[in-house]
């Protein structure tokens, strides 16, 4: 196989015939799978060691290339220095020096620091950083390592940080810190080049350091052998990794060998065993459904994980619908017996219920009879009732009439007393007239009397006057008997005319009085006469309504006389229907015994039907109340419909639209036996 | 006709009755007008016949009530001078019968005021069971309390 042919397809093939292809690892033990797991990590573990013990060794192999070349310098060096040597431009003891440098400076910097306002705790890196200078070099010949160069380089960086963040503040401190940092720098970047022997002092003269040459040498090549046992002990111990790595991963991969071997075999015995469980489960599943040959339905064929699995599957969905379906036609029977018998039974009753009625309508027509001879009395009583309200009109006719002429006869004294009150009013007005003409006759009278005195006045003084020998003043008042004469004269007039005056005025008062009286006594009446005419235009009115009362219920007694006639017809026709009612009553009993002796014929349809299913066996239910739980259905009559109902829905629930269209005719069935009870 | 007529009359509730020759006529319906300045019995002066007549109320100037009825002029050879009285009762021709001070009328009796001037005597007439006190007419205008008509402070 070259490589140009080769493909994952054909190493796949290749695989698959190495490896036993019924063996899944899927089905191995669940313990087996942890090695599966841990293996790859294991093999990376022990490549890792590997790799790690090429390079040490190939370290190793170069410290011994160096060391042979420095002892094989070292001895050539005994004869002369190298020429490189005196021109060497950084000595080990100048990098010595530059330690104790930085150490002197570290512990200056730790001293300001301590001294300093919120430095202390600054303090103690520069105190370890002193302490690795010092350190360091105290140690004579040998170079930093990597662990100092580190150490010191971090803890030089948290000064410059609290540099930068302003914790350090004085100059001399930050000069310092950056003395410290160009100072490493400077250590850190020179290469170490010279020679031992040419490094010991350079500030000495050149014998010197040949003296100290050999002593150097010799630290150098501990130092090399040193370095290479480290590397040796540290491939050993690489490598007794790397071995115990690989005895583990080839324990863990026999382990899962072992494993899917084992898997292997169990497949391989399991398949020899599966024809024999095959021919067990069908010898099984002939014994189970044997018995369904008598009618036994309470047979189970037992669902195994073999081929005959599926069919016990079937066959036991066909048994369990058979038996749904026997007993579906067992419920139907035993409910059609009980609803036969029910309708019988309300047969029965239904024509004890008919021979009752027509009893019932006999009666019924009898009373319509006599209802019949009362409606026409009633219709009698109601014609002489419509007579006596037609009377009853007639008479508030005439008391209307009567008191229209009361009330007319009321306006015509009224119309009178109006009139005699106008006269008494003028009456009394021409009595006023009087009064102001007697008023005028006692002024006159008035005037009469102080005539008459004047004149008396005058006679008396020419009395008087004549006594005396005035003669002129006698003359003036003239004869004085005349005078007197015509005074008492006057004076007598004046007192007939005053005393007629009196009387007229007395008179005038009387008449005045009078007619006041009888005015106020006329008004009276008027107003009496208006309170009169007022009740008798009511009673005119309540005469009136009278009338139309009376007429209306005259049409309505008329209209009730009229309906009870007919009322009367239509009872006799009620109680010629009732008769044909009571016949038609009789036929119905005679058909509802037909009907009886046909429900005895269909009870023994279905007691045939029940005996026709009554072969099968049927498992015990689970319900402890339903009466088709026996072995057997003969003789089980289930009289209970709701526990046959209750069947019903629960094999309904199996979700068969037929179950449900037995359920609905079961419940139209009872709702029927219902009406017929009622 | 006898000397003996009189006037029978009442004023201010006073029963009095004057000789007929003291008085001229009656007047009826005269209007007063009042004058200030004068005593309350003095009502004024009225027009009577075309004559300027000053009117006394008799009966204030009597110790009376107030008169209010006809007038009595006083005869012109008296005087002239009106007195209001309340109503002539008639004309009498009995004589004058003198009457003693036992049986005299309080109200008609003379008081300080008319310093010995009082008109009505003690004589009266007699008519119809009724006594009429005589008043002096003439003696009455003519006296000097009647002619000052003067209000005089109480």
């Amino acid at each position: 196989m070259s490589l140009n042919t080769f493909s994952f397809g054909t190493l796949k093939d290749w695989f698959a015939r190495v490896w036993p292809a019924s063996v899944d690892i899927s089905q191995t033990d669940w313990r087996l799978r942890w090695p599966l797991l841990i293996l790859p990590f294991l093999l990376i573990a022990l490549l890792y060691s590997l790799f790690k013990v090429n390079t040490l060794g190939a370290q190793h192999a170069q410290t011994s290339m160096q060391l042979q070349t420095a002892v094989e310098s070292g001895l050539l060096a005994g004869k002369a220095l190298p020429a490189d040597a005196a021109d060497a431009p950084f000595s080990l003891t100048r990098f010595n020096s530059g330690i104790v440098n930085l150490a002197d400076n570290s512990s200056m910097l730790e001293k300001w620091l301590k001294q300093g306002r919120g430095t202390q705790s600054l303090a103690q890196y520069a105190q370890a950083m002193a302490a690795l200078a010092t350190k360091q070099s105290a140690i004579k010949g040998v170079l930093p390592d990597l662990e100092f160069w580190n150490g010191y380089s971090d803890l030089l960086s948290i000064l410059e940080l609290a540099v930068i963040d302003g914790d350090i503040k004085t100059p001399e401190a930050r000069s310092m810190v950056e003395t410290l940092r160009s100072g490493y720098a400077q250590l850190r970047t020179t290469p170490i080049t010279a020679s031992p022997v040419a490094s010991i002092d350079a500030s000495g003269p050149a014998n010197a350091e040949v003296a100290v040459a050999k002593p150097n040498q010799i630290v150098l090549l501990q130092g090399g052998l040193e370095r290479l046992r480290e590397q040796r002990a540290e491939i050993t111990r690489i490598q007794n990794r790397a071995l115990v790595l690989a005895a583990l991963s080839t324990a863990l991969f026999a382990l899962l060998l072992w494993g899917m071997w084992r898997s292997f075999n169990r497949q391989k015995n399991a398949s020899a065993g599966n024809a024999r469980n095959e021919q067990s489960a069908i010898l099984r599943l002939l014994d189970e459904i044997t018995p369904l040959a008598q009618g036994d339905l309470r047979v189970t064929a037992t669902v195994s994980e073999a081929s005959t699995g599926a069919v016990a599957d079937a066959f036991n969905f066909a048994v369990y619908e058979l038996r749904r379906l026997v007993r579906a036609v067992t419920a139907s029977a035993d409910l059609v017996k009980t609803s036969v018998a029910e309708t019988r039974e309300s047969s029965d009753q239904l024509a004890k219920a008919s021979s009752v009625q027509a009893r019932e309508i006999h009666r019924s027509s009898n009373y319509l009879n006599v209802m019949s001879d009362t409606m026409a009395q009633l219709s009698a009583h109601a014609v002489e009732s419509a007579r006596i309200a037609d009377l009853s009109v007639q008479q508030a006719r005439a008391g209307n009439d009567a008191v229209q002429a009361n009330v007319d006869g009321l306006l015509r004294i009224r119309d009178q007393a109006e009139m005699t009150t106008r006269l008494m009013q003028r009456l009394v007005e021409t009595s006023s007239a009087i009064n102001d003409r007697v008023k005028d006759i006692e002024l006159v009278v008035k005037r009469t009397d102080l005539l008459a005195l004047n004149a008396t006045i005058r006679s008396a003084a020419q009395v008087s006057y004549g006594t005396s020998a005035n003669q002129k003043a006698r003359d003036s008042y003239g004869n004085s008997e005349s005078v007197l004469q015509l005074s008492d004269d006057i004076a007598h007039l004046a007192d007939a005319l005053g005393v007629a005056t009196r009387d007229i005025a007395n008179l005038s008062d009387l008449i005045q009085q009078d007619a006041t009286i009888t005015l106020k006594s006329m008004s009276k009446t008027v107003s009496e006469l208006d309170d009169g005419h007022t009740t008798a235009r009511q009673a005119s009115n309540s005469l009136h309504e009278i009338d139309r009362v009376s007429n209306e219920l005259n049409g309505l007694i008329s209209d009730i006389a009229s309906k009870s006639l007919r009322q009367a017809g239509v009872v006799k026709q009620l109680s010629a229907n009732m008769g044909v009612i009571n016949n038609i009553t009789r036929d119905s009993t005679l058909q509802l015994q037909d009907s009886a002796r046909s429900l005895e014929d269909l009870q023994l349809i279905t007691a045939d039907l029940r005996a026709s299913v009554s072969d099968f066996k049927l498992p015990r239910e689970r319900s402890p109340g339903n009466n088709l739980s026996g072995d057997n259905l003969s003789g089980k009559n289930s009289t209970d419909r709701k526990s046959l109902s209750g069947k019903l829905e629960s094999e309904s629930a199996d979700g068969s639209s037929s179950d449900e269209h037995k359920k609905s005719k079961l419940d139209s069935k009872v709702a029927r036996n219902k009406v017929t009870h009622a | 006709m006898s000397e003996f007529n009189h006037i029978l009359f009442s004023a201010g509730g006073l029963a009095l009755a004057a000789r007929s020759a003291s008085i001229h006529s009656l007047h009826d319906g005269l209007v007063t007008s009042a004058e200030p300045g004068t005593s309350d019995w003095f009502s004024g002066v009225a027009v009577a016949e075309g004559r300027l007549l000053p009117i006394t109320d008799l009966g204030l100037y009597l110790n009376g009530g107030t008169s209010t009825g006809r007038v009595i002029e006083v005869a012109r050879d008296l005087g002239i001078a009106g007195l209001r009285i309340d109503e002539v009762h008639g004309v009498s021709r009995n004589r004058p019968e003198a009457i003693g001070p036992e049986t005299s009328d309080a109200p008609v009796n003379e008081d300080s005021s008319h310093d010995g001037q009082w008109p009505v005597r003690n004589t009266a007439i007699n008519d119809l069971g009724r006594r009429y006190r005589i008043v002096d007419i003439a003696h009455l205008v003519k006296s000097s309390r009647f002619l000052n008509v003067k209000c005089e402070p109480a």
